[in-house]
């Protein structure tokens, strides 16, 4: 798969630079407090809400301007970074997980198993997911760690059903039918030949997962259910900027700029994988 | 009445109840009504920042539909625009014994339906009120038990204990007056879709999340309103309705933040007043354990606000620093009382004496709505070395931890506004001072006393005395931080004259269109 | 035939049983009405009154049983903060929903329909990348930013449409094409990849090679077989134009069924909040269970399992 990703990406001019995009949202992430001019929570409320540097009226040292409470938006996009990484990859990881397995087991028992994990999946996919994180998050807290729980616990339906149907084609497979016929027990078969076979759509559909958690953290951020405020995130800034749209657009036009950059960059990468995974699909 | 059901609508400025469901075409056909034409007859036209839930005003407890019932109904007493009690549906009362408060009322008013407003309308509005099965969510008249009609315009309210500040109780939502006969005949339900009172105002029609109108009522007792046509527009988004304003479609917008007053600016056509409101600001300290057991580190903290400042960049002046928890109108407010000076040195060296100098920790919790200015006092205290980890909760969820069992759900500190719109001091400390009380994290047996004092006599002397004490006391032993008093903002257009008061509600018999 | 459609039936009664007894557990675990709609100054003893009176203070299977019983009634409880039947509360709500929906599926298909035929006609050229790229950027973002934008244009810098609320045609507009963005890039695309296949197709070079231009034979030929899984999109797509709106309702205050669902979940009305959930994923699964059938319907290659 490699090497059908590097010929891909020769031909493919928006994939590099969406790679590029996303190398860049990963070092800064990394690096947000190298990186970062300022705290991002250092308040300095002499120098609230200016605008960013081309704009009359703008500080020195604050290119994207301020917000209310006068901390540096710059550096709040550059921390934000994190969160919106973090719980992207965190989330798609456990979703994946929870997902694969309730796949790679319906598929290959079927029966019973099979017709309580669909159904599960059915109340899943019709239950309003931000009443979960609303009910989550009013128990136990806001808190990073819950969000990533809340995300992941609602995501994880897709990759059930295609890992399923994946399985569902592999296990008449010789390979497996052979394995069984050597004695080996259901969750060995799984694990060695059902779950490997079963690696590229998985990355397909997980690269572009992160996109939407990275979307979703974002929604729940702006209706403040997201994570503690001491954490800036793009969500909550975007939030914060709708309130002072009128005097000071900069708040909200930089976290939104942040999170669409990064969404689209990983959603192309995620289409160049879906190609490379799947010749036919080329064109869609 | 609530105060936290404010924030709720801050939050998102959430819209309440339903609507008419006007559909495309309907939409389609009111296009033409706002900002055009229909100017002939005095109609005054008022923004509200979420439909009302219901219009029954017993069984509202929110914002939205206090403003529009406080046209429809009377209550027993009023305050008017110069915050003073004064009659209202009773012309006089008095203190008959220290259980007993007798009520004369005012001869000749009806209802809107031609019902007498009489002494048995007044029995029945206080029973129905404090019955269990009404559900209603005020909770101003916990202490009565009964309403007796002594003759046709005369009733007593007998209290479970002294209750010296009834009658100011009764100029809120506890006093108001509805009409029994309409609410047997017609039900409950049409009641609250159709309301009936004896206010300045009748009901004339409610179309869910557009608008509400009503009409001036001829006959009122008080004098026909000036205003012929009174129309409350639903309008969630602030800057929305400001932009209705500048544009011509509504001549009243209340409830401005200060940062949408800023934006607003000045502009021909109107002007954004600010006046001074009741509702307090403060941090609750845990004095039960940690650090802040210790009054040297809490009058620190105290001393390292600067409240000024805090006033100044985040409400953008649109707040007065009170020294403690009571608001300057209020009666029992003593104004020799000094706040805290902001001094970082005696802040430090009373952590330094209480061997904090180190600085410490804490957890500060603030609902979504106040998140500003949570953080801007976290920032403060940063100076000294107090490290407040500032935790948002949304607002609904923060008033869960509010009023839970649990003392410690919001933490070592909290961020918490409190109104007294009875506006005596008592309301001020109700929960929040007597150890036993539901928000009190303080245990001072002297505290205790002069709230047992202030609450159970019926001398107004008495009571000035205990408060004063008092003052001095919460200043002393700093468990609070104390904040200010938040002013309310609002727009009109230059062709109304209207005042509001300190409550902030829309009463709007006393508008003026010029 | 039959057996399939009962059993499809049978499943979407489960699921929405399971949403019930979900959601029924799920907002208590939330919150409380009875502390939402006191004032803090409220006392123990007052809650206690008022919590009681609701019956809330009823041991909880008690409570479950009487809210699933009254479900097979259509009873779907008295909102606590309305003091009304929250189904009233909802049927109200409906209307403003419906509109925003239906606006939003039309600017949809005004944009999609045009974009994927253009772009499937026209592929490979410079058009076909640039309607490829808009698609992935439609995609990519989301709705509330999107609507943020809109606002700081259209109607503050412009003053061409109104912010929020509601009232008149105007005050559909940007939030329709808030709500309709991601479906509009998602059909377009969709619909571009179906005609591709289609345009492949045998019976289509032979109506090219007879002279039919590149937009006649899609539009006489093309179209209508491509149109099978378009329309199967598109109408799951109305499902969740329905019930996914609660950030677009929220950006443009606009007083639909998502708002609706904010609110109760603001007020903790237990009994609107299970209400609204219960319709929101009604509409889910009854949309989804329309498409499955119709599509056994009308494609009998369609396995029925």
């Amino acid at each position: 798969m490699g090497t059908a990703i590097l010929r891909a990406l020769r031909r493919n001019h928006a994939a590099k630079v969406a790679i590029g995009i996303i190398a860049l949202v990963v070092v800064v992430g990394l690096f947000a407090p190298l990186l970062a001019p300022h705290d991002p929570n250092l308040q300095n409320l002499s120098l609230k809400l200016r605008p960013p540097f081309w704009l009359d009226g703008s500080e020195p040292g604050y290119p994207l301007g301020t917000d209310k409470l006068g901390r540096d938006v710059l550096s709040r996009v550059m921390y934000g970074t994190r969160v919106s990484l973090l719980v992207g990859l965190a989330a798609t990881l456990l979703s994946g997980v929870v997902g694969s397995a309730v796949g790679v087991v319906s598929g290959y028992y079927r029966g019973w198993r099979e017709q309580v994990f669909m159904r599960l999946a059915d109340v899943q996919l019709a239950f309003p997911s931000i009443l979960l994180a609303l009910a989550i998050i009013a128990v136990l807290g806001p808190s990073l760690f819950f969000l990533i729980l809340v995300l992941g616990l609602t995501g994880w339906v897709s990759y059930a059903r295609v890992v399923r149907a994946e399985v569902l084609s592999l296990r008449t497979r010789e390979f497996v039918t052979a394995a069984r016929a050597i004695g080996d027990t259901g969750p060995q078969i799984m694990r060695r030949h059902l779950l490997p076979n079963i690696v590229a759509p998985l990355a397909t559909i997980g690269t572009l997962q992160v996109a939407s958690m990275i979307v979703a953290e974002a929604s729940l951020s702006y209706l403040g259910l997201g994570v503690p405020p001491s954490i800036p995130t793009w969500g909550s800034m975007l939030a914060d900027g709708q309130l002072y749209l009128r005097g000071a657009w900069w708040i909200a036009v930089f976290s939104g700029a942040a999170i669409m950059m990064t969404t689209l960059a990983i959603n192309v990468t995620g289409d160049m994988l879906r190609d490379v995974a799947d010749p036919k699909a080329y064109n869609r | 009445m609530t105060i936290a059901r404010r924030d709720l609508f801050r939050m998102g400025g959430l819209a309440a109840a339903g609507l008419a469901a006007p559909g495309l075409l309907a939409a389609c056909a009111s296009t033409s009504s706002p900002a055009s034409g229909e100017k002939a007859a005095a109609a005054l036209r008022v923004s509200l920042a979420s439909d009302a839930t219901t219009l029954d005003p017993q069984k509202q407890g929110d914002l939205s539909s206090m403003n529009v019932l406080i046209n429809v109904f009377d209550t027993i007493t009023v305050r008017d625009t110069d915050d003073k009690l004064v009659g209202g549906l009773a012309e006089r009362w008095e203190s008959v014994d220290p259980r007993t408060w007798r009520f004369h009322l005012r001869q000749g008013v009806t209802f809107h339906n031609g019902e007498p407003c009489d002494a048995a309308a007044v029995a029945y509005s206080i029973e129905r009120l404090i019955d269990p099965a009404t559900r209603s969510p005020i909770v101003e008249l916990r202490l009565v038990t009964k309403a007796k009609v002594v003759d046709d315009r005369t009733v007593d309210l007998i209290t479970k204990e002294p209750d010296p500040i009834l009658p100011a109780k009764l100029s809120l939502f506890g006093g108001v007056v509805v009409p029994p006969k309409y609410i047997k005949e017609k039900g409950e339900q049409a009641f609250a879709e159709h309301p009936v009172g004896t206010g300045p105002f009748t009901f004339e029609s409610w179309q869910r999340d557009s608008q509400i109108t009503l009409k001036a009522n001829p006959g009122y007792w008080n004098g026909k309103p000036a205003v012929e046509q009174l129309t409350f527009r639903v309008m969630p988004d602030p800057s929305s309705s400001l932009a209705a304003l500048q544009s011509g479609e509504v001549d009243v917008v209340t409830g401005l933040t200060p940062d949408a007053a800023d934006q607003l600016g000045d502009a021909p056509g109107f002007k954004v007043v600010t006046a001074p409101g009741v509702r307090t600001f403060f941090v609750s300290l845990d004095t039960t354990e940690g650090p802040l057991k210790d009054k040297r580190v809490r009058q620190a903290l105290n001393h390292a606000l600067d409240v000024p400042t805090l006033i100044k960049s985040v409400l953008n002046g649109a707040a007065e620093r009170t020294p403690t928890l009571i608001p300057r109108q209020a009666f029992g407010f003593d104004p020799a009382i000094q706040p805290f000076a902001h001094d970082l040195a005696k802040a430090k060296s009373l952590l330094a004496e209480a061997g904090q100098s180190g600085g410490f920790s804490l957890k500060m919790s603030a609902s979504t709505a106040d998140k500003d200015i949570a953080q801007a006092i976290s920032g403060q205290l940063a100076a000294v070395g107090v490290k407040a980890e500032v935790s948002l909760l949304d607002p609904a969820t923060f008033k869960g931890r509010l009023v839970s069992d649990n003392k410690k759900a919001l933490g070592a500190m909290y961020y918490v506004g409190n109104s007294g719109w009875t506006m005596d001091a008592s309301s001020n400390l109700q929960s929040f001072v007597r150890h036993d009380r539901r928000q009190s994290r303080w245990d001072n047996s002297r505290a205790d006393e002069l709230i047992d004092k202030e609450e159970q006599s019926v001398d107004p002397e008495t009571r000035r005395k205990a408060f004063t004490e008092l003052q001095n006391l919460l200043i002393d032993e700093a468990p609070f931080l104390y904040l200010y008093q938040v002013s309310i903002l609002y727009a009109v257009s230059d062709k109304v004259r209207w005042k509001t008061n300190a409550n902030g509600t829309l009463a709007m018999a006393s508008a003026k269109l010029a | 035939m039959t057996g399939f459609i009962a059993r499809r039936v049978g499943h979407t009664v489960l699921v929405l049983f399971c949403v019930a007894t979900v959601s029924f557990f799920i907002v208590r675990l939330a919150g409380d009405p009875v502390q939402q709609m006191l004032p803090p100054e409220a006392t123990a003893e007052q809650e206690a009154t008022l919590r009681a009176s609701l019956g809330f203070d009823r041991p909880l299977l008690d409570q479950y049983v009487s809210y699933m019983t009254g479900l097979l009634r259509l009873d779907f409880g008295q909102s606590v903060f309305f003091h009304r039947p929250a189904f009233e509360v909802i049927a109200e709500r409906l209307p403003m929903t419906v509109d925003l929906a239906v606006a939003a599926m039309v600017f949809t298909l005004a944009v999609a329909i045009p974009a994927g035929i253009v772009s499937a006609v026209r592929r490979g050229t410079a058009t076909d990348t640039s309607v490829m790229a808009s698609v992935l950027v439609g995609q990519s973002t989301p709705a509330f930013w999107v609507g943020i934008l809109l606002i700081l244009v259209f109607a503050v810098n412009l003053r061409w449409l109104p912010a929020s609320g509601t009232g008149s045609p105007a005050h559909l507009v940007l939030p329709a094409i808030t709500l309709g963005l991601y479906s509009a890039a998602m059909i377009a695309r969709l619909l571009r990849s179906s005609l591709i296949d289609v345009l492949g197709e045998d019976y289509i070079r032979t109506a090219r090679a007879k002279g039919l231009s590149g937009f006649k034979a899609v539009t006489s030929h093309g179209l209508r077989n491509a149109s099978l899984p378009v329309v199967t999109v598109v109408g799951l797509e109305v499902g969740s134009l329905l019930g996914g709106a609660i950030l677009t309702e929220q950006v443009f205050s606009w007083p639909g069924i998502g708002r609706l669902t904010v609110e109760a979940i603001t007020y903790r009305d237990y009994p609107l909040m299970q209400a609204t959930v219960l319709f929101l994923a009604a509409v889910f699964v009854v949309v989804n269970l329309i498409v499955d059938l119709s599509y056994a319907v009308l494609d009998p290659r369609v396995r029925l399992t």
